[in-house]
């Protein structure tokens, strides 16, 4: 019995799945399915491989199009952007660094606290539940070129909407992925958001001991270069 | 050969240098504020057309003057403060009187350690005396008319114990009640009435403790609490009267500055001033902040402001000698002066004052007055609000055309052309002309207008587009296509799986 068991198991989580165009994209159509039934979702998405790798990046590629689209074209009433000073870069990394960071945090977190995800695991949940911020701000950027000031409300409201849903979302996915209780997650999510400002902190305190040490290295050169 | 190249080329780079720069021009780059904060030059708006010392005028050097008024049709009054007299002259800078001392109840009394200064329009000289306590008035002449002295109130309370009074600014406005702004004084300007009896204070500053120091008083002991400094509403700087009688006063912004710093009180000692410009008036929006290695740090200190026609208003930065104008909805008009040592350079600049569209500017430190006078880019400027105000807006057009060639960077030359075509229900050209000028209120409006518009031609389409947007997602729904699709894009291996849901169904024995 347990051998079957077991065997069924090493089946279902082990093999690898041979990765078909038609795969990727039923994946991608499930994220529509997954926004309004994000409990049982979530757990096909990782049990009943629903979702795959690629597809995650897909929806990661596009929440970053979407984020560059709204900074750029959001309608000019609203826009607090200076379009002459926009770095495609720096709004690609203000999407990317918080999402790599969320999910190296979560892994390394819940590696610890018995969390039951993996780090692909962690990945594709988390780039799935980012799909409502698609489906609603790229639509409502549009739209915002139509309206005026008195009618700025809408768009606040819908982005906030958006992201309220995400992080439903989010958080649903890590409680399902790892398979926890809603105060343990809650818990988690805490620790991952500080774990995030940690991270940040040493990263900042590295790279700028890392310029010290080379002015330091540089001037040093420079002394013995000019004696 | 190369060196001659090199020489000649110099001589030439010399020549064209000289040649090059204009009579008039500047030591430094004139600028102005753009929507992002950001500085961008700017064409010089004022240029100096006289320096006057007191040799000049013949009366003697001046004395750490401190105030000067300018009254149309009466003259201009210069306040030598530490020679203890007061300078009449006329608009073309000729000496009509110097008032030395007065007489007083048959004693010869002289002012001591005068401030302020302001005449009203019948021509009686207001001085703010610090040193006895008093403001005195004194006819054109010279001659003594009343005092008004320390404030007196039967109401308990009114005036602070261990009150000290140190009148340092005084403005009358159109009822004859007089204002006094006195040094070292938190409770607001002091109000008189007609017969000089004190009335109450008007238009304290508010106090607005940092959350930092909030939080710091919250943790702190009785004692230490005791020992930290109160927090004390700020003390106005100076104050001047605009023309329907409302007071403008600055305000010091403190280390990280603060929005209000320019403000104008209503009689009720209420701010009215208008913040509608790109950021509120404070001066230099963007400066080098305390932990830098800046000599000159921080926002700008208004030490004294003048009231203008068509709601304009100057102010003077004592701290980089730096004049500021405004126009009524506080929007920046143009920036000039600078601290140094050259002609057109303050060293301590105190106080500002205009004729007509011409600035003075009393500068303590090299004792004498800078008279600037206006470029043809300012006065376009001035003259386009001044018909824009009146309803000329075909002429405030022309004029804001005529600013935009000579400054590109101009958004209120934008703004002003876009209002001027919204008038005239030209609303396509008035969106691109607010959108220039970075106007997000005036493009909403001017959009909202042209939006009916292209609506109504297109109402058919618009309808018939909504129209089939709800059918498509009716017709997903009903015949549930995503199912459908997904059903399609399953691969045998999926159809092995199935859909089953949840860990429970894995375990088969």
């Amino acid at each position: 019995m347990a051998t079957v068991q077991g065997h069924r198991l090493t089946y279902r989580y082990r093999e690898r799945q041979r990765l078909t165009v038609k795969r990727v994209l039923r994946s991608l159509l499930y994220s529509l399915f997954l926004i309004f039934h994000p409990n049982d979702a979530f757990w096909d998405l990782k049990y009943e491989r629903r979702g795959n790798v690629p597809a995650a990046s897909i929806i990661l590629g596009l929440v970053v199009l979407g984020y560059i689209f709204t900074r750029q074209s959001l309608g000019f009433i609203f826009n607090p952007v200076d379009l002459t000073k926009l770095n495609i870069v720096t709004e690609m990394a203000s999407v990317l660094v918080p999402f790599f960071l969320w999910c190296i945090v979560n892994w390394s977190l819940t590696t610890l606290m018995s969390g039951k995800g993996t780090l692909r695991d962690i990945y594709i949940a988390s780039a799935f539940a980012l799909t409502p911020l698609i489906i609603v701000n790229i639509p409502v950027t549009i739209v915002s070129n139509v309206l005026i000031l008195e009618e700025g409300p809408f768009i606040a409201v819908l982005a906030v909407m958006a992201t309220l849903w995400s992080g439903l979302l989010l958080f649903i996915g890590t409680m399902v992925t790892h398979e926890y209780d809603t105060t343990k997650t809650a818990f988690t999510c805490v620790l991952i958001v500080a774990g995030m400002t940690a991270v940040l902190f040493l990263a900042i305190l590295f790279f700028s001991l890392l310029n010290q040490a080379y002015v330091f290295a540089k001037s040093v050169y420079r002394e013995i270069l000019f004696r | 050969m190369r060196p001659k190249v090199a020489c000649i080329t110099a001589i030439i780079i010399a020549c064209a240098w000289v040649v090059c720069v204009p009579a008039g021009a500047v030591q430094y780059r004139n600028y102005n504020y753009d929507f992002w904060g950001e500085a961008v030059p700017s064409p010089q708006a004022y240029i100096l057309k006289r320096v006057i010392t007191g040799n000049d005028l013949g009366v003697g050097a001046l004395k750490e003057p401190m105030d000067i008024f300018v009254r149309e049709g009466l003259g201009i009054f210069l306040l030598d403060t530490g020679n203890s007299r007061i300078i009449c002259l006329d608009e073309d800078w000729n000496v009509i009187r110097v008032i030395n001392d007065f007489e007083r109840e048959g004693v010869k009394e002289k002012l001591n350690r005068p401030l302020g200064l302001f005449v009203t329009a019948e021509g009686h000289i207001y001085v703010a005396c610090q040193g006895d306590e008093r403001v005195v008035v004194l006819d054109q002449e010279g001659r003594f008319v009343r005092q008004i002295g320390r404030p007196q109130t039967d109401i308990e309370g009114l005036i602070p114990d261990g009150f000290v009074y140190r009148p340092a600014k005084v403005v009358v406005d159109q009822a004859r009640r007089t204002y006094v702004l006195a040094t070292d004084q938190y409770e607001g300007l002091l109000e008189f009435d007609v017969d000089g009896n004190f009335k109450g204070f008007i238009g304290a500053p508010q106090v607005r403790p940092s959350l930092a120091d909030y939080i710091w008083r919250k943790i702190a002991t009785k004692r230490q609490r005791e020992r930290m400094g109160l927090f004390l509403p700020t003390e106005f700087t100076s104050i001047d009267l605009d023309e329907i009688g409302f007071i403008y006063a600055t305000v010091p912004p403190g280390d990280s500055g603060r929005y209000d710093a320019i403000r104008r009180l209503n009689p009720s000692g209420e701010d009215v001033l208008r913040r509608q410009g790109f950021h509120p008036p404070i001066g230099d929006v963007a400066f080098p902040p305390q932990w830098t290695r800046a000599s000159v740090w921080g926002p700008s200190i208004f030490v004294d402001i003048a009231a203008r026609e068509n709601d304009v208003y100057s102010a003077l930065d004592g701290k980089r000698g730096r004049v500021f104008t405004y126009d009524g909805q506080g929007n920046l008009l143009f920036v000039f002066g600078n601290t140094g040592d050259y002609r057109d350079a303050f060293s301590n600049p105190v106080a500002i004052d205009t004729i007509g569209r011409e600035i003075v500017v009393l500068d303590s430190g090299a004792k004498c007055v800078k008279v600037f006078r206006p470029t043809e880019y300012a006065n376009a400027i001035l003259s386009a609000i001044e018909c824009y105000g009146s309803g000329k807006y075909d002429e405030s057009t022309r004029l804001w055309e005529r600013v935009l060639e000579m400054d590109a960077n101009c958004d209120l030359a934008y703004q002003g052309i876009g209002q001027s075509l919204l008038v005239q229900d030209r609303f396509r050209e008035a969106m691109d002309y607010f959108k220039l000028g970075n106007d997000r209120v005036g493009y909403s409006e001017a959009y909202g207008h042209y939006r009916r518009e292209v609506a109504a031609d297109y109402f058919g389409f618009i309808v018939l587009f909504v129209f089939v947007c709800l059918l498509a997602v009716y017709l997903c729904v009903r015949y549930e296509v995503f199912s459908k699709l997904d059903r399609m894009l399953m691969d045998e291996e999926d159809q092995d799986i199935g859909y089953r849901t949840g860990p429970q169904t894995d375990i088969q024995v």
